[in-house]
């Protein structure tokens, strides 16, 4: 039983969803989907915000019905015992590839734009050390810490909306050039940035009130992610024209690099600085669900002693891809890990509680 | 009923802790009837100590003995207490004869020569099996005067002294409320210093007011004489460098701080009061806040929170810009702050810690000498060193701009303990900076920040308002609104009343003139 004062108000659910949804992909998400679904990319965005909104609903519908246990604790009592030790090693699995994902691609940007020769395990150290100080902790430690750097992101749609000063809305224009099949694509590339919302099967148990408030908080979570998602990608898209898009990985940096305010310059640092603490809390979220995961794995209760030895795995994984085909592999490999867990899973399992009647005891207290 | 079974409950804390304090204590001694023994006895208790005065006094014809120490004791209050009533008395109750506020009928002698360590005189009288201490304890109190650190322009100008029945006084003078609740311990095994925890009993959480007893009691060392000691046994982290205990030696702070719901602990013998459970923003705030205006008092609060990170990264962040981001500065200072860097043969953080280290050592130079001396070395200091420092080529003159405004912004912190953590921790977000430039600072703030998340005072969380988020509580912490905003008490002591006053103004009723 978790006691009251363990526990998470909805809002704070709801902000430790979006810092888990909201991480590296800032910088990327643009071009990456640009790629694709060329300058209908934004309508990918939203595209890919509904689907999240199903699978957070699927996902919802399977923590309701064991509204007092963790994902871990509700897995053997579904599928078994040995199934449920391959299912929960795929989860664990899942987490730790998407940490690992997150450090690279954010050591790939600091050696890119700040620091070329630089060691990158260096800020892979810097970035895993620092964020698994605060992973180590319980649920609510960490929604309090994602409240107070929750304004930063604020600050990041301001400068980002100052670039508005060189768009033409003419570059949008003609909508559906891409084709529906394209923008389809471009959706599934824009689903996972959109992924974090996991996180909602490790904290319902934790959250203050009823089913009915937790869904609305993860779900206006979801809807804050895909309007920022999309405001970037729309902003990139209206400033930048689509020759300039192919060449740039990073369209918001040189989007605000540009830009001269006359009290400072060379906003994209100022931008860099903000999407790190913006990456710290990502990573801390996913630090955190791999040590639960592991731990979980092991049976134990308390994380704070895997949560090391977790990072270190992490570590050693970010090590590996030294070139942009190997941070390829990595990413297609999470994404299937994900589609597979966040997608198929969840409705599995919420298939076999549903017809074979499984479900958790009620809360005691709510 | 409920205040009685309090006074039960504490006593019986109170006997429990005696106990264990006592536990070295030989077996219970009983007074003679020979009074030649019971004085011999004392005599051999406290091994012969030279400032030990028996004086012989004859009462309505019995034989008796006076037991003092002269260097607790004040002999004024002996002859008029004691001296003068014995001789001129005629009857034979000695209860009605000792005209003092403190008597007290013993049987137990070792309980006596305690008592006598704490400034009672003894009578003992040839034939009875009682003995009769009198307090009459020498009370040497400097006045109450302004603490020379929490100075305020306008307010009250006194300030809590070296003496804990003076301190209670100031405080019980300004709340003349019957839920003032005092609770009294012995601490230290050798040093035996009285302290008292004071809180409101209708306000504080009693489940804070019995961890703070819990740890106080838990704490058994010999030493314990002052509240500096103590603080470090009873705060959450000691190594964390942020102050969990709030130090102040004035009493409306203490007086605020109660009627918020929090505990002072006050102690004999230091005039510095520990407020607990305190947040990050307590250390920021200042009584000045409360003399002066809501807008002056916002305006303050804001500028000493900017201060705060001013002094904590305006050095590193310099430090990034110069070495890794020169980028980020605008061009027409770009090349007059490139023009002075340039003449620099160190690199920029040796510089800053070499600025930092000479301030810190004029700070504390000054600090040492008699202050007409400290302030000369201030003038030296600011002046000679800094000028010539930038001639010989040593350190370039922005960055003197920047370790000035960093040690102006530092001296700004209401609270001294808060200011030496900033202080402490301006060089590892330096270092952090010279390394990794503003990812650099990034991480290093960010691991300040978590770790503020993370600490608790007292079991409440160290850094609300803001982490966990609750914005009615800026009110007064962040900003100061006028009292008739101040509709609740801050929530992070759990007060049991969160109410501390009724919309007075707000509907519109205030319009009556």
């Amino acid at each position: 039983m978790i006691a009251a004062k363990d526990k998470i108000t909805p809002g704070q659910l709801m902000i430790l969803v979006i810092q888990s949804q909201i991480g590296v992909s800032v910088l990327f998400l643009p071009s990456t989907v640009e790629s694709i679904a060329r300058n209908d990319a934004w309508i990918s965005v939203i595209l890919a915000g509904g689907v999240t909104l199903l699978l957070i609903t699927i996902m919802w519908a399977l923590s309701r019905r064991f509204p007092a246990m963790t994902l871990f604790e509700y897995l053997p009592l579904l599928l078994g015992k040995f199934l449920g030790k391959i299912v929960h090693v795929i989860y664990a699995m899942l987490f730790i590839l998407a940490c690992s994902l997150i450090a690279v691609q954010f050591a790939d940007v600091v050696r890119d734009w700040v620091f070329s020769s630089t060691p990158s395990w260096i800020i892979l150290g810097l970035l895993l050390v620092t964020s698994l100080y605060m992973a180590q902790e319980n649920i609510r430690l960490i929604a309090r810490f994602f409240v107070l750097t929750f304004g930063v992101i604020f600050v990041l749609i301001l400068i980002a909306a100052y670039a508005f000063r060189d768009a033409d809305i003419l570059y949008i224009l003609p909508i559906n050039q891409a084709g529906i099949p394209n923008i389809f694509k471009g959706m599934l590339k824009a689903m996972t940035s959109l992924f974090g919302f996991e996180i909602l099967l490790f904290s319902y148990p934790y959250v203050q009130g009823g089913g009915k408030g937790i869904l609305k908080a993860t779900l206006f979570a979801n809807l804050f992610s895909t309007l920022l998602y999309t405001f970037l990608v729309f902003t990139c898209l209206i400033v930048f024209s689509p020759e300039e898009l192919k060449i740039i990985p990073q369209p918001v940096l040189y989007m605000v690099k540009a830009l001269t305010f006359t009290v400072f310059e060379r906003a994209d640092l100022y931008i860099l600085t903000i999407w790190t603490v913006v990456v710290i809390s990502t990573v801390i979220a996913y630090l955190f669900m791999a040590a639960k995961s592991v731990s979980a794995l092991f049976g134990k209760k308390r994380h704070k002693g895997t949560a090391p030895f977790v990072s270190i795995v992490i570590f050693i994984i970010a090590l590996i891809p030294h070139n942009q085909d190997t941070t390829n592999i990595l990413q297609n490999l999470v994404a299937i890990f994900a589609s597979v867990s966040l997608a198929a899973l969840p409705l599995i399992l919420l298939c076999i509680s549903v017809f074979l009647n499984i479900k958790g005891k009620e809360q005691a207290e709510v | 009923m409920g205040f009685l079974g309090q006074m039960f409950s504490n006593n019986r804390r109170k006997s429990n802790s005696a106990a264990k304090n006592n536990r070295t204590a030989p077996t219970a001694k009983y007074v003679a009837s020979s009074l030649q023994d019971n004085i011999s006895y004392v005599n051999e208790a406290l091994f012969r100590t030279a400032d030990l005065i028996s004086r012989p006094i004859d009462y309505l014809s019995e034989q008796g003995s006076l037991l003092y120490l002269s260097s607790v004791c004040d002999t004024i209050k002996i002859h008029q207490f004691i001296l003068k009533p014995l001789l001129g008395a005629h009857e034979a109750n000695l209860d009605r004869v000792l005209t003092a506020a403190i008597v007290e009928k013993l049987s137990n002698l070792e309980k006596a020569i305690d008592l006598m360590l704490a400034g009672y005189a003894v009578l003992f009288l040839e034939g009875k099996e009682e003995c009769y201490a009198v307090q009459v304890s020498f009370i040497n109190d400097r006045s109450v005067t302004e603490p020379q650190n929490e100075k305020t322009i306008q307010g009250a100008h006194d300030g809590f002294i070296e003496s804990m029945r003076v301190n209670l006084q100031l405080v019980r003078k300004q709340i003349n409320s019957r839920n003032l609740v005092v609770r009294r311990y012995t601490l230290g095994n050798m040093t035996k210093t009285e302290a008292s925890i004071v809180y409101l009993n209708d306000l504080a959480n009693p489940e804070l007011v019995e961890e703070i007893d819990r740890r106080i009691a838990e704490v058994n060392a010999d030493n314990l004489m002052s509240g500096f000691l103590l603080l470090e046994y009873i705060e959450n982290q000691s190594f964390s460098p942020f102050p969990q205990i709030l130090q102040t030696e004035r009493p409306d702070r203490v007086v605020a701080n109660l009627l918020e719901g929090r505990v002072a602990l006050l102690m004999e013998g230091s005039p510095a009061t520990l407020i607990m459970p305190v947040t990050f923003f307590a250390f920021y705030q200042s009584p000045d806040d409360y003399y002066s205006r809501s807008l002056a008092g916002s305006f303050l609060r804001l500028l000493r929170l900017f201060s705060f990170f001013i002094a904590l990264a305006l050095p590193a962040f310099y430090i990034a810009v110069v070495s890794f981001h020169y980028e980020v500065i605008p061009m027409e200072l770009f090349y007059r702050i490139k023009g002075s860097v340039e003449k620099i043969p160190y690199p920029p953080i040796l510089e800053a810690l070499f600025m930092e280290l000479t301030i810190e050592l004029l700070r504390e130079a000054g600090m040492r000498l008699p202050s007409p001396i400290g302030q000369s070395i201030g003038i030296v200091g600011g002046l000679v060193i800094g000028d010539a420092v930038v001639r010989v080529g040593l350190v370039s003159y922005p960055m003197i701009t920047v370790v000035a405004l960093t040690a102006i912004a530092s001296f700004v912190v209401p609270s001294h303990e808060m200011s030496y953590s900033v202080r402490l921790l301006r060089f590892p977000v330096m270092i952090a900076a010279a390394l990794f430039g503003f990812v650099g600072i990034v991480f290093a703030l960010t691991a300040i920040l978590i770790h503020l998340c993370k600490l608790e005072s007292f079991g409440t969380p160290y850094f609300a308002p803001i982490a966990p988020m609750r914005v009615k509580d800026w009110k007064d912490a962040i900003i100061r609104l006028p009292f008739w905003k101040l509709n609740e008490r801050p929530l992070d002591p759990h007060p049991q009343k969160l109410v501390q006053e009724i919309g007075a103004k707000e509907e519109g009723n205030d319009d009556r003139g």
